[in-house]
């Protein structure tokens, strides 16, 4: 086993996945690092990866002419970034931005979309992991909305 | 701990008796083991000068004391005794107003005359009087080792707290208090502390963590998490930068909603839960905020292992006297003011779970 | 000490409380009801007048072949007189260094509480608890309030109670909607009362068994010289109480009552009642333990002058439950109705180690609509864990 492949093993997301999957995503991973304020994806563009963050804090933002950025949820180390390239037309909703110095692996979508279809075993427990995180993060961003700490005087 | 009970120079009030008993961990349960009685028109305060007041009014006395059932009104939270006056305020003079937030003062108090409220503990509130307005309930939230100074965090919901918001340096407010259980700061030792507070619910927190901060070694990790509205709606921020350069407590804070400036973390505080380290099986939690971030943040801490009776919450209801009379805080078997706000939730599980109870 | 007593002796002991300053207070007919006012004799009290209460219902009437108390609970309860429906708890005048606190006088007058029957004189005792009075003047005090935590003393309440000579009556027939012995509230009377007296039936003219609970008790009956009473009118007093009891037209099983509200907290039958409660909070009113009150700050036209009223309160109100900057917790008729009887019948036992409700009926003959405690317990405890009595989902799902 690679240190890679270790090191992905011991990633919470990744807990009790088989090794000869372990191997397949590692060999679909590359390493890559971020300046403060650097843009990772835009909305719009391709989503043909995703991302776990090693360490550093990535922003997922919205930008709009008039508000000008808004930040939806910053992701920290051991977390997912990107869930855009499980379904078409796989395009990215929001934008991605390194607020510190960013290392990150990105696993390339295209090879594993294409592994799944093949291997029906690994596309499940991929999409039982995403899945789940969907959920909780769904559940946080509904909470989110909540606005729970807004002033109540000022009129919900 | 030693107990609230002061008489002046230590001479016995005629007519007045009281036995003290100690403060109480969570978990322990006896029956009442104090008895009073009382004169029938002298009350009394702690008084710095020896002397004592008798004026008329109610006195509360606070004990702790329920035989062991599972259902009990007893949330497992410290409670001190105390003797104070009840519905009379006494007079305290603003010292120090700032301004946290759009909304939300934070103002430091003096009493100014002999006569001030008993030393408090963290998770305490007092019932704060604006002349002529109202009077509402507020928790304390400067240090208990301060006693001169008496700190609440105040947010604008309403004619009275916009009044209390409005205060300058020099103006007298009225002051009822201490009431209510306590966090558990004694009962946290031991073992790993972790304070997860959302928006508002930072202010009743402070105290606790200046709690566990002064007596670091008998703990293990100390951890706070905070949540709030946006980077604007922090409270006490250079305090927190403070807190920060602490190498033996983590902090994470984070907002629901952020602009492009801000660089920390944007996310409810049950995003952050589990990125801390701590051990489940020897941790007290402690909660407090709006309800519903109070429920997912329990939800959360519960998934990771907590204990639920070392899961403490403060709550919130409507309060009028503030010592258990008027009924109004009800919450089942809870007299909130008295029996909490401070309570487990394996005291309250059954009570949150069921809608309008 | 036990003595007997005719029509002439009960004036002379109103006689001897109004020569020691006490002010009397006792149940009279006003505005077609009993009432509880001031007297000044026996003949005051609501003599001969009988009453018949149903669910909502209330009629008086006399009856002046009968005995002389045959008057069960009126529209009014002690509570009157014992927490007053308003009062001010202190005023405050504005000054140049904030506001000053002005000093109060208080009521020092004794005063004599005549007719309370013995579901009043343990609803009494409940208040006792709520409000930290204990009572030295009795050998064996009530329950202690051991599994309270706050022991909270009300001097306002204490005062009232400490300067009060209380002569209790004890029933030899109940009331239409009366249930005091199966809460264990009366007919009896124990403890709480100087003096307890007990109309003895068959008698041409009133005649009555009087007991001396306390030594003021005791005092007042030497003062009287009164006949010593016999083992034969001991023994009638009893029967005819014994038999009051055994005769309750109502009755609220009581065992496990605390538990069986729990476990059905969401019973359709709560939602059946609040259909029919209009949260009007008359039974609140009425209710002789229903304790709750609104501590309000008023101020002048000038903002000068300030006060802090007590007043009472209803849980049936639907601002009771305001959270500060939210909404009204209990916002359901259902939420409210639950909440008042849960209080009196499992919340109460947690708060004070006892039950809340004294089984007088007021709440049943008061309630506009009806709604009779006794039935809605009945009806929870019939239907224990029945379909339809929690919150678990019916399964629509057809196989």
């Amino acid at each position: 086993m690679s240190a890679l492949e270790q090191d992905l093993g011991a990633l919470p997301f990744f807990a009790g996945l088989e090794p000869v999957y372990l191997r397949l995503i590692a060999e679909c991973a590359s390493p890559a690092c971020y300046d403060p304020g650097e843009s990772i994806f835009q909305q719009g563009g391709q989503a043909d990866r995703f991302y776990i963050v090693g360490e550093g804090r990535v922003a997922l933002e919205i930008f709009s002419s008039d508000r000008g950025i808004l930040t939806i949820q910053t992701l920290a180390s051991r977390e997912v970034v990107g869930a855009s390239w499980l379904f078409p037309p796989y395009i990215w909703q929001y934008d991605a931005r390194a607020l510190e110095f960013t290392r990150l692996l990105a696993f390339n979508a295209v090879c594993l979309r294409a592994a799944c279809d093949q291997d029906h075993d690994l596309g499940y427990d991929l999409m039982k992991r995403f899945a789940r995180l969907m959920v909780e993060r769904l559940n946080a961003a509904r909470f989110q909305l909540l606005d729970v700490y807004a002033n109540p005087a000022s009129g919900r | 701990m030693p107990t609230r009970l002061r008489e002046g120079d230590g001479a016995p009030v005629p007519g007045f008796g009281i036995s003290s008993i100690p403060s109480r961990q969570p978990g322990e349960h006896n029956g009442l083991l104090f008895s009073a009685f009382l004169c029938a028109s002298a009350s009394l305060r702690e008084s710095k000068k020896g002397k004592i007041s008798a004026r008329t009014g109610i006195f509360v006395l606070f004990g702790f004391g329920v035989p062991g059932h599972n259902d009990r009104a007893s949330g497992g939270a410290e409670v001190h005794v105390g003797i104070l006056n009840a519905m009379i305020p006494i007079h305290y003079v603003v010292q120090r107003v700032c301004r946290e937030t759009r909304d939300t003062f934070t103002i430091e108090l003096a009493p100014s005359t002999e006569e001030s409220i008993a030393a408090f503990e963290p998770g305490q509130f007092n019932m704060l009087y604006s002349f002529g307005i109202g009077e509402v309930p507020v928790s304390i939230s400067g240090d208990p080792a301060e006693s001169g100074c008496l700190v609440h965090t105040i947010r604008a919901v309403g004619p009275v707290t916009q009044a209390l918001c409005d205060v300058t340096r020099g103006d007298t407010l009225g002051v009822r208090g201490p009431f209510g259980t306590a966090w558990p700061v004694s009962g946290a030792v031991g073992g790993d502390a972790l304070i997860v507070a959302g928006g508002l619910g930072l202010a009743p927190l402070r105290p606790a963590l200046y709690g566990l901060m002064r007596n670091r070694s008998a703990y293990g990790r100390i951890a706070l998490i905070y949540g709030a509205r946006s980077p604007e709606d922090l409270l006490y921020r250079r305090e927190i930068e403070k807190w920060r350069s602490h190498l033996d407590l983590q902090i994470e804070v984070t907002v629901d909603g952020g602009r492009g400036e801000w660089r920390g973390h944007v996310g409810v505080v049950t995003t952050l839960i589990g990125r801390l380290v701590f051990d489940p099986a020897r941790t007290t939690a402690l909660v407090c905020g709006p309800e519903v971030m109070m429920r997912f943040t329990v939800l959360e801490l519960l998934k990771q292992g907590l204990s639920e009776d070392r899961v403490f919450l403060s709550l919130e209801r409507n309060m009028k006297c503030g010592m258990g009379l008027c009924g109004h805080c009800q919450l089942g078997p809870f007299l909130v003011c008295r029996d909490g706000p401070i309570l487990t939730y394996s005291a309250l599980r059954r009570w949150m779970d069921r809608r309008e109870a | 000490m036990k003595c007997i007593a005719r029509w002439g002796d009960l004036r002379r002991l109103f006689a001897l409380l109004q020569s020691t300053g006490h002010t009397l207070y006792g149940p009279k007919v006003a505005d077609s009801a009993v009432v509880i006012g001031e007297i000044a004799s026996p003949d005051d009290l609501a003599v001969g007048w009988s009453d018949s209460q149903n669910p909502g219902s209330y009629r008086l009437h006399k009856d002046p072949h009968g005995p002389a108390f045959v008057f069960h609970s009126g529209a009014d309860s002690w509570k009157r007189l014992l927490l007053p429906p308003q009062s001010t708890l202190w005023e405050a005048d504005r000054t140049a260094s904030g506001f000053e606190v002005l000093p109060s006088g208080g009521d020092s007058r004794p005063t004599a509480f005549i007719g309370m029957h013995g579901c009043d004189v343990t609803a009494m005792l409940r208040l006792d608890h709520v409000f930290g009075f204990q009572d030295d003047r009795h050998p064996s005090p009530g329950s202690p309030r051991a599994t309270s935590r706050v022991t909270c003393i009300d001097p306002c309440y204490a005062s009232i109670r400490r300067r009060s000579f209380v002569v209790g009556i004890q029933c030899t027939g109940p009331g239409g909607n009366c249930f005091c012995s199966s809460v264990g509230a009366g007919p009896h009377i124990e403890a709480g009362c100087d003096l307890v007296l007990t109309e003895l039936p068959d008698e041409p003219d009133p005649f009555f068994h009087i007991k001396a609970l306390t030594s003021a008790g005791q005092r007042a009956l030497a003062d009287l010289s009164l006949r010593e009473a016999g083992p034969e009118h001991d023994e009638k007093a009893k029967n005819a109480v014994d038999q009051c009891a055994a005769a309750m037209p109502r009755s609220l099983d009581v065992s496990g009552i605390r538990e069986l509200l729990h476990r059905n907290w969401d019973h359709s039958r709560w939602q059946a009642t609040a259909h029919r409660c209009l949260t009007c909070g008359n039974c609140t009113m009425v209710c002789p333990t229903c304790f709750c009150t609104n501590i309000l700050d008023e101020t002048d036209l000038a903002g000068r002058r300030a006060r802090r009223l007590r007043e009472w309160d209803s849980c049936f109100s639907l601002e009771f439950s305001y959270i500060h900057g939210g909404g009204n917790v209990r916002s359901s008729a259902k939420a409210r109705y639950r909440h008042w009887m849960a209080h009196k019948l499992a919340a109460w036992i947690d708060q004070f180690g006892e039950l809340g409700c004294v089984g007088c009926g007021r709440c049943i003959t008061w309630c506009p609509a009806g709604i009779d405690i006794t039935e809605e317990a009945a009806v929870i405890r019939e239907m224990d864990g029945a379909a339809g009595s929690s919150s678990e989902e019916k399964c629509h799902v057809r196989s």
